[in-house]
């Protein structure tokens, strides 16, 4: 039954149209107003939400950003070749996407799962306390530390290394120091670790880290080639002040004297924040280059 | 008696070297092996004494002293004398700009033209590999060294050379270079034509390429002739093949004996005595070759049989197993392997030990290459992580 309401409003509207929607074939139909059991539906959100992680101050998206994708500062100018860093960070991208990786800084404690072709099993796994991670790319290398029937060993992994089958951060900790090898003169319940150790709750990334800044007493004198007392700057977390002999002490004080300028010397300045956001928007991009560059090998495969 | 001493001393034989024309005492056995093997005389073109030339006479050993010249119409690029005058002495500043300008654009699309539009003029004939053929190499750049994994857990360090701007210069035939081997001219890296030597100038012109910063030479059978202008990429190589690269290694300068030829020189509490070289032998004389101070590094060092493990078809990179002498960014010279037990016999050898011959052409011209290339051995980093398979009975 035609309403003649309905077909006046109907007129009134097809006046109202564009051009284009006047000459579009397919026809419109036109929901009264007047009716109140219709409600009409609400409409769909057409853009994914995707889970954007926020994160703090002292940590970084990993495929966007790390220490390691920095390149180490080299003098002069015509020593460096940018194409093979950037060649390198792809090959780190391309090992992220793979295997997660997942956050820790020296102090922290890890769990690693190792191909071995000598171990029973063709695996081994090793947990230890994070001495160092120190390198470039894909040379980025840490240490763990651990004390096993009163045995201090210690082991250098890569870390983008391919072996290595699993990776478990047991407790995240990040020490104020990068270089903890004056562990090894410390009390042996900082490095000894049970190897069943069941991990800590991880806290979110959007959390700002706090730093570890308890001083660590060291036992003996130091017999190590790293002479951490005539290091500058001198370590944050390790107490030596008090267990050195008072010579020891004045040459020490006199070594961090004499290089105590350094803070000040602009030539030695890495200054990275212009190169973190090239680095930055260069990984962003590499992203839809390794999908280019390796969707060609597949078919190869295929 | 004074006549007896004298005729003692000389009764010894005076021998004399076979190129050098140096005369010394003594049997000729005892003497240092270059002076007793025979070598060709030098004969090379005489050149005007310009005056980057006058102040290199004053260093005795040159070029073609330590190698002997192969070909009298052969002299490196570096050793032709360089222009009198240089070209912008009577331009003003804004032509020389200009100049300069005009040269870049045209060099940049003279490479575009070189490397994409097909070879205009009638093709070379391409011959098939034969035993005891050489083949030309390229001529890299040195970008750096990182480490590559294998499958089965091990890794080693492997160096990434890239292939820029690689043209075939010059071709000069048998007979044209020694009526022994032809020779090929290789250049690599755009460069600036001004102080340039106008001979390699007219090379590159007749080429059709622009000037090169650095040309190597490579020895080369006449079946494997190419023609000037000619690009060289990465897929010269073959992934699995072995190479040589010879490089100059980092320059050191003058040094003294315990840097050049690590002598333990003295104790620490030495009081008159710490970095010499301490005895210079017995005999009465100095033997030809006793280790002394001098000049350490800015040689060129060959280092044989490495493998290609990887190679890059974008950025044409070629990822090297082993690591070799000199600096990022320095000119490398890449050639098939001289390693006798890497020689092809057979043409299957030669598939797998060297790469496509005389060159790379591609079966299509549109073809798609893929952007990397592996050996089976290597581990791709979008692989999942290495999982040894166990050998449990």
């Amino acid at each position: 039954m035609m309403n003649k309401s309905w077909l006046f409003s109907l007129s009134r509207w097809t006046q109202s149209l564009s051009k284009e929607a006047k000459c579009a074939r397919a026809p419109i139909l036109h929901l009264s107003k007047r009716s109140s059991t219709f409600k009409a539906p609400t409409r769909p959100d057409l853009k994914t939400t995707e889970s954007e992680t926020t994160y703090a101050k002292g940590r970084e998206n990993p495929m966007l950003f790390c220490e390691e994708y920095i390149p180490p500062q080299v003098q002069p100018d015509w020593h460096r070749n940018k194409l093979k860093y950037r060649l390198e960070r792809m090959d780190c991208l391309r090992r992220r996407k793979a295997f997660n990786i997942p956050e820790f800084y020296p102090g922290s404690i890890v769990a690693v799962t190792v191909a071995d072709k000598h171990a029973p099993g063709k695996s081994i796994r090793f947990n230890g306390r994070v001495l160092y991670k120190d390198g470039f790319g894909l040379g980025c290398k840490f240490a763990l530390r651990n004390v096993i029937d009163g045995e201090g060993i210690e082991v250098v992994y890569h870390l983008y290394g391919p072996y290595i089958q699993k990776m478990e951060v047991l407790h995240l900790e990040k020490w104020v120091d990068t270089d903890l090898r004056y562990l090894r003169d410390a009390d042996p319940s900082y490095c000894t670790i049970d190897p069943d150790m069941q991990p800590k709750a991880l806290p979110p990334t959007s959390v700002e880290l706090e730093l570890f800044r308890e001083r660590v007493k060291l036992n003996k004198s130091p017999r190590w080639q790293f002479q951490y007392q005539k290091h500058w700057p001198p370590p944050y977390n390790a107490d030596f002040q008090s267990h050195f002999l008072e010579d020891e002490l004045i040459e020490s004080e006199r070594f961090s004297a004499m290089e105590s300028w350094r803070k000040y010397d602009i030539c030695r300045h890495y200054d990275v924040t212009e190169m973190k956001e090239e680095i930055v928007a260069e990984m962003k991009a590499n992203k839809s280059r390794i999908e280019k560059a390796d969707s060609t090998l597949k078919q190869e495969t295929s | 008696m004074l006549a007896s001493r004298q005729r003692l001393f000389t009764s010894t034989t005076k021998s004399s070297c076979c190129f050098c024309e140096r005369e010394f005492h003594g049997n000729k056995k005892y003497a240092a092996k270059r002076h007793r093997t025979p070598r060709p005389k030098n004969v090379f073109t005489p050149v005007e004494p310009v005056n980057a030339v006058k102040r290199g006479e004053r260093f005795a050993v040159r070029y073609t002293d330590k190698y002997g010249v192969r070909s009298d119409k052969f002299v490196p690029v570096h050793k032709l004398p360089a222009p009198r005058w240089s070209w912008d002495y009577d331009l003003t500043k804004d032509n020389v700009d200009f100049l300069s300008e005009i040269a870049r654009n045209y060099s940049e699309n003279l490479q575009t033209e070189a490397t994409n539009a097909p070879l205009n003029d009638e093709l070379w004939p391409v011959h098939d590999w034969q035993k005891d053929s050489k083949r030309c190499g390229a001529v890299g750049i040195k970008l750096g060294v990182h480490p590559i994994w294998f499958k089965d857990g091990s890794y080693c360090n492997s160096t990434l050379i890239q292939i820029l701007d690689c043209n075939v210069v010059k071709y000069f035939s048998k007979e044209e270079y020694n009526n022994k081997t032809a020779a090929v001219l290789v250049g690599a890296k755009n460069a600036s034509p001004f102080y340039r030597n106008e001979k390699y100038a007219q090379f590159c012109r007749d080429a059709g390429i622009p000037m090169k910063a650095k040309c190597f030479r490579f020895l080369v059978t006449e079946n494997a002739a190419l023609k000037p202008g000619t690009p060289i990429n990465a897929m010269h190589f073959r992934v699995g093949q072995y190479v040589d690269c010879l490089a100059k290694s980092i320059g050191y300068g003058f040094q003294g004996v315990m840097q050049r030829w690590k002598m333990a020189g003295g104790h620490p509490h030495a009081k008159l005595w710490h970095r010499r070289i301490g005895s210079l032998g017995a005999g009465g004389k100095v033997i030809k070759g006793k280790k002394m101070p001098g000049q350490l590094g800015g040689t060129y060092e060959n280092i044989r049989g490495l493998k290609v493990l990887r190679i890059n078809t974008k950025y044409n990179v070629i990822y090297v197993k082993g690591r070799f002498a000199g600096h990022i960014n320095q000119f490398v010279k890449i050639c098939d392997t001289s390693v006798g037990r890497l020689q092809p016999n057979t043409e299957e050898e030669a598939k797998r030990l060297i790469g496509p011959f005389p060159r790379y052409i591609p079966i299509d011209s549109n073809e798609e290459l893929p952007e990397e290339i592996y050996h089976d051995s290597v581990h791709r980093m979008n692989d999942p992580s290495i999982i040894l398979p166990s050998t449990e009975k």
